[in-house]
């Protein structure tokens, strides 16, 4: 019984999102790998709180279910019949009538099992992916991140745009599935934007980030190398981004000229 | 072979177990199950088959990074990478922190009344626990002079927990900045337990030891979920260290248990990520019941004073004048029982006992938590409104029945 209960929710969800994505048509940031994710998405929104227009995931819902509340921006419904009824109502006013809807999203994509991703991609339709990291969980071999992230990236449109991680060798071995220009991002000498002298005290990290010819200084009050890239790779979409809200179609395009990248 | 004697609390619960209709307030568990929708991510995840195997020793990376996320709420910052370690439970996290940084013969300073098993934590890394006096007088405060008193050339650390256990009491943050300038200063450790961080009341301020960056090389905060989510039979909790100590760590961490159970790595995940409403309404239930707990104390003042407990779900009341003198009076049931010497010399073990084995009821005696618990008792407000009320009624009974009339 709550297998098909879910299922219902699941497709009717789905349903309600494919609606309300094809009325509005906006620009879907996915940003997904095994661990970073919401660090990214908070940057990114930080980044660009001053604009309009721009709307993350709540919380970090990124699942079959998760992710269609976080675009119809809902709560969960948690294990109430009665708390699922009222979201499904809601969602449907939502999705049909509600006029005002974000310019971009910026969403997390969970990975829990095989097919996730590409159930995901039957939803939504992202033009920019982002990967920052790819570890594994457990103590023996596993290819479930690195057959879904293939699939994300592989999604991408030409037009599209992928930011990587140049240093993670299991992110930077993605490059040969787009067909989308990529940006990398990292310590790494060919990295398009390019993080360097970075230094560490109990205040947290600063460090220098070089863009072509363009150099920077962020700081960070977090600790550790991965929020860091966290920090360069909200910079990169969020530079996107804005350039994209004062140009609608130049990020579809790829025609930005803001940073480096390789055109595949 | 150096000794460790089990736990006065599990001891008494160990006891209870065997007197028959005895009510228990004696261990620190709170009556609540383990919130749903922890106990449904766990169910998941068997059913995925995601539990079976080691994680990587510190633990999944989503748990992990979700802790750093949630720590990062409360203004304090940890790398989940190299610095977030999931342990069995705090205990674990404790004893491999202690094996990590003690040689044979190190001091580990620990406030006089704490948790019992701390003093055991460090005898068991073969250290030596040296107990400072805390000002009952002044909240149960911190008294720097006296810390600074008991150092010595082979002090390595302090080790305590914020709220404390058994009195229910805060640290303040002049407290904390205090210990921690007398830690830089003399080039010791600090080791924070903050499992009932989340059970404080009358919305006083919580000052984590975390929020304390510029000490960060010093400090190692620890959390366990066990209190928090009612999550005690789980063993899941995390410590938090700066990269250079907690990957030592790791490596007795990973000696001690390889990693903390999978499957409750992921419903600690599924705690953090679901379980705020839970915790609140947690929270809210501690405090009606400190509330009845301390009704009942108000109507034992001829027996006991006691200081409110701002936070955690224990109540310490301090035997009054009338009691010690009664129970001085009172000759020993030594072998009626089974008492050990130090047992008999105490009057709280000798109070605990006779309660539970006459008055059907279990609480944990004072002396179990350093010598100046001694002519206190324990009290969990974690159990049920009904038997802290059974509890409550039958210490009244007894009491006013046994020595009321030689008062």
């Amino acid at each position: 019984m709550k297998k098909i209960f879910k299922f219902i929710i699941e497709r009717y969800l789905k349903l309600l999102t494919k609606i309300i994505i094809r009325r509005h048509k906006p620009l879907v940031v996915a940003i997904a790998g095994s661990t970073n994710k919401t660090f990214i998405k908070e940057q990114v929104l930080v980044e660009l709180k001053n604009e309009k227009g721009v709307r993350g995931n709540p919380r970090s819902f990124n699942t079959e279910i998760g992710l269609p509340l976080a675009v119809l921006f809902l709560p969960s419904g948690y294990s109430s019949i009665f708390k699922w009824v009222d979201v499904l109502l809601a969602g449907t006013y939502i999705s049909v009538f509600q006029r005002n809807f974000p310019r971009i999203l910026v969403l997390e994509m969970g990975v829990q099992r095989k097919g996730d991703i590409k159930y995901l991609l039957s939803i939504i339709k992202p033009s920019v992916a982002v990967i920052s990291d790819l570890s594994r969980n457990f103590s023996d071999n596993e290819n479930l991140m690195d057959e879904e992230m293939a699939c994300l990236i592989s999604f991408i449109p030409k037009t599209g745009k992928v930011i990587l991680n140049i240093d993670h060798g299991r992110v930077a071995a993605l490059e040969k599935y787009s067909k989308a220009p990529i940006i990398f991002f990292g310590k790494d000498k060919k990295a398009d934007v390019r993080i360097k002298n970075i230094r560490r005290d109990s205040n947290g990290q600063n460090f220098d980030l070089e863009t072509g010819n363009k150099k920077s200084q962020l700081k960070t009050e977090l600790f550790g190398m991965h929020n860091v890239y966290a920090l360069v790779a909200a910079n990169v979409v969020a530079t996107e981004i804005k350039n994209c809200l004062k140009s609608r179609p130049s990020i579809i395009k790829g025609t930005n000229k803001n940073v480096n990248r390789k055109e595949k | 072979m150096s000794e460790l004697i089990l736990s006065p609390i599990k001891e008494m619960e160990i006891r209870t177990s065997r007197v028959f209709g005895a009510v228990s307030l004696a261990q620190g568990v709170a009556n609540f199950d383990t919130p749903e929708c922890i106990k449904r991510r766990a169910i998941e995840h068997i059913k995925n088959g995601d539990v079976a195997r080691y994680s990587l020793s510190p633990g999944i990376t989503e748990l992990r990074e979700a802790i750093e996320v949630d720590l990062a709420k409360r203004g304090i910052h940890y790398d989940f990478e190299n610095e977030i370690i999931i342990t069995a439970g705090a205990i674990e996290a404790i004893s491999a922190t202690l094996l990590t940084i003690l040689d044979d013969g190190d001091e580990v300073l620990i406030p006089d009344p704490t948790y019992t098993s701390y003093q055991e934590a460090v005898k068991n890394a073969k250290g030596i626990p040296v107990l400072i006096s805390l000002c009952e007088e002044d909240g149960w405060s911190f008294d720097e002079k006296k810390l600074e008193e008991n150092i010595t050339k082979k002090t390595k650390a302090i080790l305590f927990c914020n709220p404390n256990n058994p009195t229910g009491t805060i640290y303040s943050k002049d407290q904390l900045l205090k210990i921690l300038e007398i830690a830089e200063k003399e080039n010791i450790y600090v080791l924070v337990d903050e499992v009932y961080r989340d059970f404080v009341y009358d919305n006083l301020d919580f000052c984590s030891i975390g929020l304390f960056s510029k000490f960060r090389k010093r400090i190692i905060y620890i959390f366990s979920f066990s209190k928090a989510y009612s999550m005690t039979g789980w063993r899941v909790g995390f410590l938090a260290a700066d990269k250079t100590l907690a990957q030592k760590i790791l490596a007795r961490h990973d000696v001690l248990v390889t990693c903390a159970p999978v499957v409750s790595q992921w419903s600690a995940l599924a705690a953090i990520e679901m379980a705020d409403e839970d915790r609140q309404f947690f929270k809210e239930s501690f405090n009606e019941r400190r509330d009845l707990i301390c009704s009942h104390l108000d109507g034992m003042k001829k027996w006991f004073t006691y200081q409110k407990p701002s936070s955690a779900y224990f109540s310490f009341p301090k035997f009054s004048k009338q009691l010690i003198k009664v129970l001085k009076n009172d000759k020993g049931n030594k072998k009626k029982y089974k008492l050990k010497d130090y047992q008999e010399k105490s009057l709280s073990w000798r109070l605990a006992l006779e309660l539970l084995y006459e008055a059907k009821v279990a609480v944990v005696p004072g002396q179990a938590f350093g010598n100046f618990g001694e002519n206190h008792i324990r009290l969990c407000f974690g159990r049920s409104s009904d038997d802290i009320l059974r509890v409550m009624v039958r210490i009244k009974e007894h009491l006013d029945n046994k020595y009321g009339e030689k008062d």
